[in-house]
This record gives structure tokens, C-alpha cells and sequence, in this order.
């Protein structure tokens, strides 16, 4: 008997793990699964809990909760469980940025054309009102067994036109949410709140963006640690900071910590504008600016076309020396960047004419625009000369 | 093998998958079921199947195999390092890996521990004491270095799964 249940146990075992092949060589081999860092420090435990929650196999909706501030890795984790989730459902769906989404287009129908789209796999019919989405995908998608991801909900409104009801979703579908206000969690039956880095981790997190390596150079332990010090477990100030300081002599160092000192900790938009002032030239600078206010998910091509164009000359090394320096990535050959390092980007150039702005050197945003086209026409020839360029 | 690997597109019938295996361990059992559950998973996936045929050098065919594969997964057993076609398949599977920079190799340890691999020992050291009798000292070592190297990638352990490792990416 004993040698029977034996066999049995090592073919079911083995079933499994060839099951776990192959649905990892399928993430590999499709395109689509998402992009996350190499090197992600501190997470692998609270993506696990994650993970063994969702990934029991129940027939009720399962809704997880991630919290946390901003740069503290909540998307990072989110990608992480979709990643090794995605293949064990009918559809799946990655909602990204949803609230700058829902901001840019004045609500959240593009959104749930986008939750329809990626898991029936064909274009939805027309939604014309965020009420026809509602009742387009409560029909569509209640007999379906879907993962989905809501990444960064800032208000019950875009949560409720997505998935206003469980039922909205077939028996055995799973929902993560990623938010910075855990009020907006109430509905969820587990919620995760990421804590920062602990200092060691932070370190290591750091020396890989500022030294390639696990741990910092000889000379620069102390200011290693330093550095460290003022970043509070962040891990988007610790990759940005260390990227920064990459390549800099000591007293480069010095000077960039003698600077973050000076900023509260809670501060971390002032943190980051440090790597932003640390940028030589302002070409670069530029270029920056113009990516944070109108290139963020534009294909790569397109952003070297148009900024080469401004700047008369062969914009890829600077766009190199922005990957670098971690203010933007490069993915599947489109430009994006942190949220975090967008709104810092945007408050660079607001805070350059708070109040008026047709004086600003940038405008991003329809209202913005049409007010300086409408109500200074006076100025619109000036705008149109000294910034007209830059809106697209 | 010498073109210039920007240039070059995924020809028509590459394969996504190139299985590397010591037939004599594995052949039937674990290698024949997750070539299957490749295949049915949609997944075009190479295994050498003529063993017995083959001559002093990797084939044309089968190198070419390789090189346009998108993945290698390599199945350690226990004989693996015992043939020394296995090993020259390593090498080159690694050759291309770290010549392009989108190819994936994979190891699956099975039933062996993967720091055995990584310096060969246990089953891989006796296997190698007759390599060094037999074979010339450059080709040894290339091999003892892929193994190295291979035992050092992040790939499954079959074992660990077995007393509930999670897998992870």
C-alpha cells in the first residue's frame, strides 16, 4: 500500500510542478505579461501572502487590498502577483494608472473599454456614458472567471464604474486594488499594507542603483548609509537617489546628501527634484520636463522625433542618461515614468507661474489650455511663439 | 552563426522551446511528459530525438535549434553530465545566451542538488573523473564551466516543490 500511494503522490507532485513550468515558460514567452524590475528587494514575502491567498481555488470573488504611500512599490507588488496569477483565468486585465487615466479623459469610460477589450478580446461596443460601461461589463463578464487590477484608485467613483458589485464578475474571479487611501478598501476581504525597507534592505536596494552591486563600494559606506538614512524605506527614493549619485565623486555625494537633509521626510517630491536639479545642462532638463508633461506612454521613436526636433540635435543620449538615472523607463519601447516623478516634473513647471498658466513654459491639461486659448487671446500669438510648441 | 544579431529576425518555424536532456535518465519519464504538456500548451518545443546518431560534433541542425530558440530549458539528472553531448549542447545553449541578450535558459534540477551541478559533484564528479581520462584538458574545463554557470541561473528545483516550495518567478 504504502509503495502505491507513494508513486501516486511523486506523479501528482510531478503533474504539478510540469504545470508550473509551463505556465511560467507561457509568462515568458508572452509579451504580455508585465514588466517588473530585476531586482526587487523586500517584496518576495508579501507577494507570496498575496499570491497564496488569491491563488486558492474558491468559487466565491476574491478582492485584495494594497495600500500604502506613494514609491513604497504598491504596482511593483500588484504586477508581481498578476504576473504569476494571469495564466490561471479565462481573461485577465491590468488597469493601470486609473486615476491620472480617469483625470486625462474626464471619466472612466476608456478604462472599461479596456476591461472589456483585454478579456473578451475584441473591441467593446460603443460606451458612450460611464452607465452604459456599468451595464457592458456587469453583462459581459459576470460568466467569466477574470483576474483584474485596479492600480492606484484615488475615489470610490472610479472603483464602482469598474466593478461596482462582485457579481459583476463570474464565481472564482480575482480583484486586486492598489490604493494610497485604505478607506477605499472597505469591500476588500484582505488588505495588505506595504511597510517600508528596513535599513539593510534599503541598502542593498540602493547600492544596486548607485554601484551595480549588493552592498556599496569601499570608500562609500558611511555616506552609503547616509543617503540611506534620508530616503525612509522608500524604494522609489532609494532607486532614484542611488541612480543619481551613480558615478559622482565624494564630494558630488556631499553635496546631494547635504541637500536631502535639508528636506522633511515626508517631503519625497522634494527628494526627488534633487535628482531632477542634479541633471547637467538643460537640454536635459527639458526633455525631462516635456516627457512628465506630454510624452508619458508615447512610443520611444515618437518622443526622440519630437524632442529632436526642439532641440536640433540627436535626443537619444539624453534619453539614455534619463534611463540611467532612473526618471524615466523604457518599456517594450515605450517611455513612462513613477506618478511621483511626473507630479514633481509638473510642479517644476507650475510653480513657475502659479497662478497664470499662459505664463508657463508648459500646459498639459484641456482645461489649462483652453482657458489661455480663450480667455488671453491677447497673449495667444505670444503663447503660440513662446509654447505653442510644446502642446501636442 | 556569424551574423550579426541585430540584424536578424526570428526565422519562420523557430522554435520557442529547446529541451536539453539526458535521454537514458529522463527520456521516457519526466522529459516525455513535459514535452506533452508543452506541445499541448501550445508551446514549439525541440527535443533532440535521435541520440544514437550522432557524431563527434553538434549537428547543424541542431545548433540552429538553439540559437533560435526564445527559451533552453536544461533537465539536470544525475547522468546529464555523463554525456558528453549533453555537455557540448550546454555549451552552446550558453553561448547564445550570453551572446543575446533575450534568450532565457532555464535549469530544472531533478532529483539532483543544484550545487552538485554547480561543482560537480556527487554523481557529476565520478562522471567527470572519466571525462579527464578521456578527454583533452580545453574541452573538460569549458564544460566544468558551463555547469558552473548553470548551476548559479535561478531555475525549479523538483525536489524543493515537493516539500511545498512555492515557486516563484
Amino acid at each position: 500500500m504504502e509503495s502505491i500511494s507513494l508513486v501516486l503522490s511523486m506523479s501528482r507532485h510531478e503533474a504539478k510542478f510540469i504545470k508550473e513550468v509551463v505556465k511560467d515558460v507561457l509568462n515568458k514567452l508572452d509579451p504580455k505579461y508585465l514588466y517588473v524590475p530585476e531586482r526587487l528587494v523586500g517584496m518576495d514575502r508579501l507577494a507570496h501572502n498575496i499570491f497564496d491567498f488569491l491563488s486558492t481555488a474558491t468559487d466565491d470573488v476574491r478582492i485584495v487590498g494594497i495600500h500604502g504611500m506613494p514609491g513604497i512599490g504598491k504596482t511593483t507588488i500588484a504586477k508581481v502577483v498578476f504576473n504569476q496569477l494571469c495564466y490561471g483565468f479565462e481573461g485577465s486585465c491590468f488597469l493601470s494608472n486609473i486615476n491620472e487615466t480617469s483625470k486625462q479623459f474626464n471619466g472612466p469610460a476608456p478604462l472599461q473599454k479596456q476591461l472589456l477589450h483585454d478579456i473578451l478580446k475584441q473591441d467593446a461596443a460603443n460606451i458612450n456614458c460611464d452607465d452604459r460601461g456599468k451595464v457592458l461589463i456587469k453583462e459581459r463578464l459576470r460568466r467569466k472567471r477574470v483576474l483584474v487590477v485596479a492600480d492606484d484608485v484615488a475615489y470610490l467613483d472610479q472603483l464602482n464604474a469598474l466593478m461596482g458589485e462582485r457579481s459583476w464578475f463570474g464565481p472564482g474571479s480575482r480583484v486586486i486594488i492598489t490604493t494610497r487611501d485604505s478607506n477605499l478598501l472597505r469591500e476588500a476581504d484582505q488588505t495588505y499594507r506595504i511597510k517600508e525597507l528596513t535599513r539593510d534592505d534599503s541598502l542593498r536596494l540602493f547600492s544596486w542603483h548607485a554601484f551595480k552591486d549588493t552592498k556599496p563600494a569601499e570608500d562609500y559606506i558611511e555616506l552609503s548609509k547616509d543617503a540611506v538614512d534620508y530616503c525612509g524605506g522608500l524604494p522609489l527614493a532609494l532607486e532614484v537617489m542611488g541612480a543619481c549619485l551613480s558615478g559622482k565623486n565624494r564630494d558630488g555625494w556631499k553635496c546631494v546628501i547635504d541637500k536631502l537633509r535639508r528636506i522633511p521626510n515626508h517631503d519625497i517630491q522634494g527628494k526627488l527634484r534633487i535628482s531632477f536639479d542634479a541633471l547637467d545642462g538643460e537640454e536635459l532638463q527639458n526633455a525631462f520636463l516635456d516627457i512628465a508633461c506630454f510624452f508619458i506612454d508615447r512610443k520611444k521613436e515618437y518622443v526622440a522625433k519630437v524632442l529632436g526636433a526642439r532641440c536640433g540635435y540627436n535626443p537619444e543620449v539624453d534619453l539614455e542618461t534619463l534611463r540611467e538615472r532612473s526618471l524615466i523607463k523604457v518599456l517594450g519601447g515605450t517611455v513612462t515614468m513613477h506618478d511621483l516623478l511626473r507630479d514633481m516634473g509638473r510642479e517644476v513647471v507650475r510653480e513657475s507661474s502659479p497662478k497664470e498658466p499662459g505664463k508657463r513654459t508648459r500646459i498639459w491639461n484641456q482645461e489649462d489650455a483652453w482657458n489661455v486659448l480663450d480667455h488671453q487671446k491677447v497673449r495667444a500669438q505670444c503663447i503660440h511663439e513662446s509654447i505653442g510648441m510644446r502642446i501636442f | 552563426m556569424t551574423e550579426p544579431e541585430s540584424s536578424r529576425c526570428r526565422p519562420e518555424g523557430a522554435y520557442d522551446v529547446f529541451l536539453s536532456f539526458r535521454g537514458e535518465d529522463t527520456r521516457k519519464t519526466f522529459t516525455d511528459h513535459l514535452y506533452t504538456a508543452l506541445v499541448q500548451a501550445g508551446i514549439h518545443t525541440f527535443r533532440d530525438d535521435d541520440e544514437l546518431s550522432r557524431g563527434e560534433e553538434i549537428s547543424k541542425h541542431l545548433l540552429r535549434a538553439i540559437q533560435e530558440s526564445k527559451i533552453s530549458i536544461v533537465v539536470f539528472s544525475k547522468g546529464y553530465a555523463s554525456s558528453r553531448w549533453c555537455l557540448n549542447e550546454l555549451v552552446e545553449i550558453l553561448k547564445c545566451k550570453n551572446r543575446k541578450t533575450d534568450q532565457i535558459v532555464l535549469p530544472i534540477f531533478y532529483d539532483i542538488d543544484p550545487s552538485d551541478v554547480r561543482k560537480q559533484n556527487g554523481s557529476f564528479a565520478e562522471a567527470f573523473v572519466k571525462h579527464e581520462e578521456r578527454f583533452e584538458e580545453k574541452l573538460v574545463k569549458e564544460w566544468r564551466k558551463a555547469l558552473e554557470e548553470s548551476g548559479n541561473l535561478s531555475g525549479w528545483n523538483h525536489n524543493d516543490m515537493a516539500n511545498g516550495y512555492a515557486f516563484s518567478l
